[in-house]
């Protein structure tokens, strides 16, 4: 037997059992488990379990010392890790850093290959909506109806309507992420204003196409890859330089794809944009010398994907910036860096999990008795304003990108 | 995007968040960067100075006494380093006291009215009470885990108290082991009870864990379905004392405490818990937010990866985050990554190395480890009192707390280290680490910023 034949024969028998052997990419995940000390520091940390409990979700050290070791039985995890929002937190705080996120997302990509019946409902249907459209969501059936829509809160929000660009050649992919593709359109069209705004030669996507984080959150590792390398190719053929984004899970994962596929391009959170590459001098420009501004009192949510999978200098960048706008203070929440429950996909199908995991946030956002709680995540946005609608509060959530969009002088 | 600072703390448990308190004290811009947590959030909680003497079996009388002994017996123990004039040996205790004693009294006043309020002085040993009823020679616990009268249980009744699902802590065992290990006539009370309530964070009796208790009892409804279940209990059993697992909460902690004091009628205090204990991240938390109002910086999973290093002098630290790195361009720098939990020392079948300047690492008795694997540094005996000579080893340093290299010169001359890196002293022998980190984090903060001021002689 050749050792190719081999490879195969034994391929063939971890079929039967229902091993599927992991992929280079996921090893070192995988292996950082290996290092878990069983020190238990990371339940008590992580927002699940703060929500609902350990009896409900086992928690992070569970899934380090037991429900990633055993390959032919990880179906049997299956009512705990979709409760996972990936939130990072535990890897966090782990002394020895282990992946728990990724492994998550290992796990449930051999669930969804092994048992699709035992992987929530929700998942699959939002499987079928991505491998259709490649998009998070049903696009708009009617363009006209969403340039309507879009126009609609153009108007609400006082923001000039910038046109869509396609510019091959261009310095800058700017992309919205499906959320404000094709829901938050007022996300894209602030980020495209503010972008203009500040002379940057930019272009969009000639058809936008998801980077396959709910594939991969989902566990269709398959569709995952597969989306990412259609980007990669929209990505190359465009010739951009850098890649700018207004969705923390965008940015997290186009880092992960980026570097993992070498695609040799970085990648920004707008955010991180204005700070680092456009540069405070200039962003701080519009707002020298103008004194008719209306004061707010602001509070900001942390994105997850920023934060902990991206970095925490993003957070510092994100106050920096509100505090160029005159007349805003901010107050911090205390909870700002808490996840706010709205990964992972824990809402698609565990909706109760997801809303139990925003109620301390939504405390904490109220006692501050801010006027509007900022956060450069769409996502994050929408999670948390149910939320407080919910509550019966009266604080507003606005995107960062959008709240500082609308601050923007207007050039006449 | 690089960032300048003053003083660049690496390690955020007790040694480099106090290091970083007493920079920011001194005016320095102070950036403190943690990894991950340490040994201090896993930790009881409660701060050891110097309870026992490696190998004895009887604790010191209370901690002077215990610092008096190891600047006698161990002239090169960090805590002896303390005692040191300018012309180094030999040392004087009373200065070694005196100065334990000031950081002592320091930190009591950064974390008073913090959940994790510290209790006690180097003058006295508190017994603590464990869960398994047994007791731990300690100086400072939080205030939560405290009560006075607690060294004489004579004549009273202790009530301990167990929740239906809680696997931490059998309440009937903590109770018998509790009277078991006191001898009739001393110091034992005159009866034990113990209870088991029904205090259901999330609805089931069952898989409940430390943290879902705390957490339930921060909120009004949690605290106020304890009262109720126990108070009939308190009543039956005539009780003088109760007895808690360390579950008050981690934030309102305190006031629960005296709230249940006012309406028992009785003494409330928390037992010492295994790791990972609430106590321990409440004494993290205080400490971090301690940090922040003195405005030093903590930058949370922020890793230092590398240095660069020019004329004896680090000017650059790589900082990492999950997908950046940038520079950290600092004045001077304290090391308080901890040991192996904190990841400042590893240990392989390759030997021992300090994981960011890559120092050379020595055992307890200032020889080079050189390669040598840990468990020629562990004891045949699990538990005994000689402990491990494993947590003993960890980096050489001068009589400034600059770590050194294997010529005994300081690596670098802006380069401090503090905590449980140091080599020279087992802390899981001498029970000593909080301590320790409090004490040596206290004074190699004040060298660096001496030494950024330009006033290390
Ligand atoms: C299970 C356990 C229980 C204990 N209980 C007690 C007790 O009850 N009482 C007592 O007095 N002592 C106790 N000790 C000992 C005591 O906790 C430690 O000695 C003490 O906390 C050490 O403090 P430290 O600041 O030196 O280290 P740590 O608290 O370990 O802190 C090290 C810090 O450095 C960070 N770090 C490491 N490398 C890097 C890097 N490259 N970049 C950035 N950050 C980095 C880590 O993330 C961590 O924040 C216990 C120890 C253990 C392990
Ligand atoms: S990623 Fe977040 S939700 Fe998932 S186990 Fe870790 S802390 Fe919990
Ligand atoms: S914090 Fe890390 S090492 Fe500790 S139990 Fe959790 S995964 Fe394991």
């Amino acid at each position: 037997m050749s050792d190719e034949q081999a490879y195969e024969a034994v391929k063939a028998t971890l079929k039967a059992e229902r091993i599927q052997p992991f992929k280079r990419d996921e090893l070192e995940a995988v292996r950082s488990v290996e290092g878990c000390i069983n020190c238990g520091l990371c339940i008590g940390h992580c927002p699940v379990v703060r929500a609902v409990g350990v009896e409900r979700f086992s928690g992070p050290r569970s899934i380090a010392v037991e429900l990633s070791r055993s390959p032919p039985e990880f179906w049997t995890t299956s009512d705990k890790v979709y409760l996972c929002t990936g939130c990072g937190t535990c890897r966090e705080v782990c002394p020895r850093k282990v992946n728990i996120p990724a492994v998550v997302n290992m796990i449930r990509t051999r669930i969804f290959a092994q048992r699709p019946d035992l992987v929530p409902k929700a998942l699959l249907d939002e499987h079928d909506v991505i491998v259709k459209h490649s998009l998070a969501f049903e696009p708009w059936a009617d363009q006209e109806e969403k340039s309507e829509s879009r126009k609609v809160r153009l108007e609400t929000l006082g923001l000039p309507s910038v046109p869509d660009r396609v510019v091959p050649g261009a310095d800058v992919l700017f992309y919205p992420g499906c959320q404000a593709e094709e829901r938050a359109q007022e996300v894209k069209e602030a980020a495209k204003y503010i972008l203009s705004y500040f002379g940057i030669n930019y272009t969009l996507l000639d058809q936008m196409s998801c980077c396959g984080l709910p594939s991969k959150l989902i566990g269709d590792d398959e569709t995952a890859r597969l989306l990412a390398g259609r980007l990669q190719d929209k990505v190359k053929s465009l010739g951009v330089k850098k890649i700018v984004t207004t969705c923390a899970g965008c940015t997290s994962n186009l880092c992960d794809i980026s570097a993992r596929d070498g695609w040799g391009i970085p990648v920004y959170h707008l955010v991180e944009f204005l700070a680092e590459e456009i540069g405070f001098n200039k962003v701080s420009r519009p707002f020298k010398g103008r004194g008719r501004f209306t004061p707010a009192k602001v509070t900001i949510h942390d994105p997850c994907h920023i934060i902990r999978h991206t970095s925490r200098q993003i957070a510092e960048h994100a106050r920096a910036i509100l505090n160029l706008i005159p007349g805003v203070t901010i107050e911090e929440s205390g909870m700002s860096d808490s996840c706010c429950g709205g990964g992972g996909m824990v809402g698609y199908h565990s909706r109760d999990v997801a809303d139990a995991v925003v109620t301390e946030n939504v405390a904490a956002i109220s006692s501050t008795e801010a006027d509007t709680v900022v956060t450069p995540c769409p996502l994050c946005t929408a999670q948390i304003e149910s939320n407080l609608f919910r509550a019966g509060s009266q604080t507003v959530v606005e995107d960062l990108t959008v709240f500082f969009a609308r601050r923007l002088p207007q050039k006449r | 995007m690089d960032i300048k600072a003053d003083l660049l703390v690496v390690g955020g448990g007790m040694a480099g968040l106090v290091a970083g308190m007493v920079g920011a004290e001194a005016g320095l811009k102070v950036v403190v960067l943690r990894k991950g947590q340490g040994a201090t959030a896993i930790s009881s909680g409660a701060v050891d100075i110097m309870s026992y003497l490696p190998g004895a079996n009887v604790p010191f009388a209370n901690a002077i006494e215990g610092l008096n002994a190891v600047s006698e017996i161990y002239p090169l123990h960090p805590y002896s380093v303390l005692g040191y004039s300018d012309g180094g040996l030999p040392v004087d205790p009373e200065r070694v006291v005196a100065r334990v004693s000031e950081a002592v009294d320091w930190i009591k006043g950064k974390l008073n009215g913090s959940p994790s309020a510290l209790v006690g002085d180097l003058g006295r040993t508190i017994q603590a009470v464990t869960l398994l009823g047994s007791s731990k020679p300690t100086s400072l616990v939080q205030g939560t885990m405290f009560v006075e009268g607690s060294d004489d249980w004579h004549d009273s009744i202790v009530l301990f108290v167990g929740f239906r699902g809680f696997p931490d802590c059998n309440s009937s065992i903590t109770a018998k082991n509790f009277l078991a290990s006191r001898l009739p006539g001393e110091n034992r009370p005159r009866r034990v009870a113990n209870c088991t309530l029904d205090v259901l964070p999330f609805g089931q009796p069952h898989n409940i864990y430390s943290f879902d208790i705390a957490r339930y009892m921060d909120r009004e409804e949690g605290f106020a379905e304890l009262a109720k279940t126990l108070k009939d209990h308190v009543r039956s059993t005539g009780a003088d004392f109760i007895a808690f697992p360390p579950v008050l909460g981690l934030r309102r902690a305190r006031a629960n405490k005296f709230e249940l004091e006012d309406k028992m009628g009785a003494k409330v205090f928390e037992l010492l818990a295994f790791p990972p204990s609430v106590p321990g991240l409440r004494l993290q938390n205080a400490l971090e937010s301690a940090l922040s109002t003195d405005g030093g910086r903590l930058l949370i999973g922020h890793e230092a990866v590398s240095f660069e290093k020019k004329e004896g002098h680090i000017d650059s630290v790589a900082v990492k985050t999950p997908q950046r790195t940038f520079n950290i361009i600092p004045a001077a720098v304290v090391l308080a990554s901890g040991k192996f939990i904190g990841g400042g020392i590893k240990g392989d079948e390759s030997g021992f190395v300090e994981t960011l300047v890559k120092l050379p690492v020595v055992d307890v008795e200032s020889y080079q480890t050189a390669g040598a694997r840990p468990q020629r540094y562990t004891n045949i005996l699990a538990l005994s009192p000689e402990g491990h000579s494993l947590f003993g080893v960890g980096v050489a340093f001068d009589s400034m707390f600059r770590p050194t290299g294997t010529d005994g010169q300081p690596v670098a001359d802006n380069v401090f280290a503090a905590g449980s890196i140091l080599s020279r002293y087992n802390y899981s022998a001498e029970k000593s680490g909080l301590g320790v980190a409090l004490a040596t984090g206290y004074a190699a903060g004040a060298n660096a910023a001496d030494y950024v001021k330009g006033a290390l002689p």
